[in-house]
């Protein structure tokens, strides 16, 4: 029976049970073309984005959007640990370093494992299930004493499962009074006229989407990275596992308009500190590109814009 | 069966032509209000998906997704109910969008979550500064009865469907 007819029925050919298959049979097919309408609106709002050059965004975004989850609540009852207890070689330890990457390579804990802490989360992919594992051992947290990053790292673990967390008793202060040495790992750079012409590397932005799109190196990847927010877990670890040398660049430009009165509007070199993110994560061939853009055109490189998401041939 | 069973009186009501005219402002009302507030979003993704992102409930990887879908579902949805074609499936469509809206809201207020605007008619939230409260949900619950009533009783018969409808028999 079709539906015309169907319709034309009245109530007393259908009787009560075929009025509510009637009316089932309407709500079937209005509900049908409602998943085609929401699909086929779906697919016209994705390539109008795709199209937009100003105000398009990337499709899957997490990065900006990290400072609206919950920062893990401040736990006072972290055991302490004192800086005798840390002894060169021991395998009952496992010790962390809390502190931003680029500080983290200016000097360190031999053997620390680099794990800066952001306001919500540390930057560390893989790092949580690999403490998880580290069943029976310590787990020594230091940070800056002033910055809470350790506390703020320690609390986030606890949080999410992680037994053993200790903090160092006096922070990095109590390791040097002590008379303990640091060392530091080198953040390599490279200049924009030894790059232009030469191919091989893979070039990635840490500017703003909107500053990676108003002009890029050809090819480059976009990884936003602030030192406020940690970056895209995804992008990042798709960074630490590349095989081919990295080429970090971008200077940030801070919009006035928005920064919050007081704050520091300078230029920031973000390149460097996303270099530093992942060289203090063992990323090999990482090297970061002084003075960004202008340095690159300085040296007669050319950049080019780009609408949304990544450009073709950029896979790591 | 005689046509003065209950089946007979519900099927007469249910089917009579007085919805599709009450039905008309109801359409003309959330269908106005749902294209300006589609428009901003629209122009501005990002802001609208900061908006998004306040609400503290949509894991965050999909985010700029929904920034994207949703103003286009508004649009879409809000000219199809209003030039009648497809209304029950556009109607539909707002039900669902209406439904989304509630609980999200609901849940922010419940959770005290922090927001100066719910990014309900501009994408900007700094711009709106209101601070959302339970009559947003009571507005989007009249929204939401007014949708279910055109699902429910609008058959299109003024509008496009009937038109539609209208030529066919004319050709057939």
């Amino acid at each position: 029976m079709n539906l015309s007819t169907d319709t034309r029925k009245t109530a007393s050919d259908l009787g009560p049970f075929g009025l509510a298959k009637r009316g089932f049979r309407r709500g079937t097919i209005a509900l049908g073309k409602a998943v085609a309408m929401t699909a086929a609106t779906s697919l016209l709002a994705i390539g109008f984005n795709a199209a937009r050059s100003k105000h398009g965004i990337d499709l899957f975004a997490r990065a900006p959007y990290d400072i609206y989850t919950d920062c893990p609540e401040m736990d006072t009852n972290i055991p302490k640990l004192k800086v005798s207890r840390i002894k060169a070689g021991n395998r009952g330890l496992v010790v962390v370093d809390a502190r931003p990457a680029a500080v983290y390579l200016a000097g360190h804990i031999q053997g620390a494992r680099s794990m800066p802490m952001y306001g919500t989360r540390p930057n560390a992919p893989g790092g949580l299930s690999y403490l998880r594992k580290m069943r029976g051992r310590f787990i020594v947290i230091y940070g800056q004493d002033q910055m809470q990053s350790a506390v703020h790292l320690a609390s986030y673990l606890r949080q999410h499962k992680v037994r053993g967390v200790y903090l160092l008793d006096g922070d990095l202060d109590a390791w040097k009074k002590a008379g303990r040495k640091l060392v530091a790992k080198a953040l390599g750079q490279v200049d924009a006229s030894d790059l232009v012409g030469s191919s091989g590397p893979l070039y990635v932005d840490a500017r703003p989407p909107e500053q990676y799109r108003a002009g890029h190196i050809p090819g480059a990847r976009n990884v936003p990275c602030d030192g406020l927010i940690p970056p895209d877990p995804k992008q990042f670890a798709t960074l630490l596992a590349s095989k081919r040398p990295i080429v970090t660049y971008g200077v940030s430009e801070v919009d006035e308009e928005l920064a919050e009165p007081g704050t520091d509007t300078k230029p920031k070199d973000v390149g460097r500190l996303l270099a530093a993110e992942l060289i203090a994560l063992d990323a090999k061939h990482v090297r970061w590109l002084r003075g960004g853009t202008d340095a690159w055109k300085k040296a007669g490189g050319k950049v080019v814009q780009s609408p949304t998401g990544e450009p073709k041939g950029a896979q790591p | 069966m005689s046509e003065r069973t209950l089946a007979g009186w519900v099927d007469r009501l249910w089917n009579h032509k007085v919805h599709n005219v009450v039905a008309i402002p109801l359409r003309l009302w959330v269908g106005v209000i749902f294209l300006a507030a589609a428009w901003h979003k629209i122009l501005y993704p990002a802001k609208f998906a900061l908006s998004i992102a306040t609400y503290q409930i949509l894991p965050l990887e999909y985010i700029n997704l929904l920034a994207i879908v949703l103003p286009w579902l508004e649009i879409i949805a809000a000219i199809t109910l209003i030039s009648g074609l497809w209304t029950r499936a556009s109607a539909l469509v707002m039900v669902g969008m209406n439904v989304m809206f509630i609980v999200a809201l609901s849940l922010a207020i419940k959770s005290q979550t922090q927001m100066t605007s719910c990014g309900c008619f501009s994408a900007d939230a700094e711009a709106a500064m209101k601070t959302i409260g339970w009559d947003y949900v009571y507005r989007d619950i009249q929204y939401l009865a007014a949708m279910v009533y055109v699902a429910l009783f609008d058959d299109g018969w003024l509008g496009a469907d009937g038109l539609i409808g209208h030529l066919r028999r004319r050709h057939a």
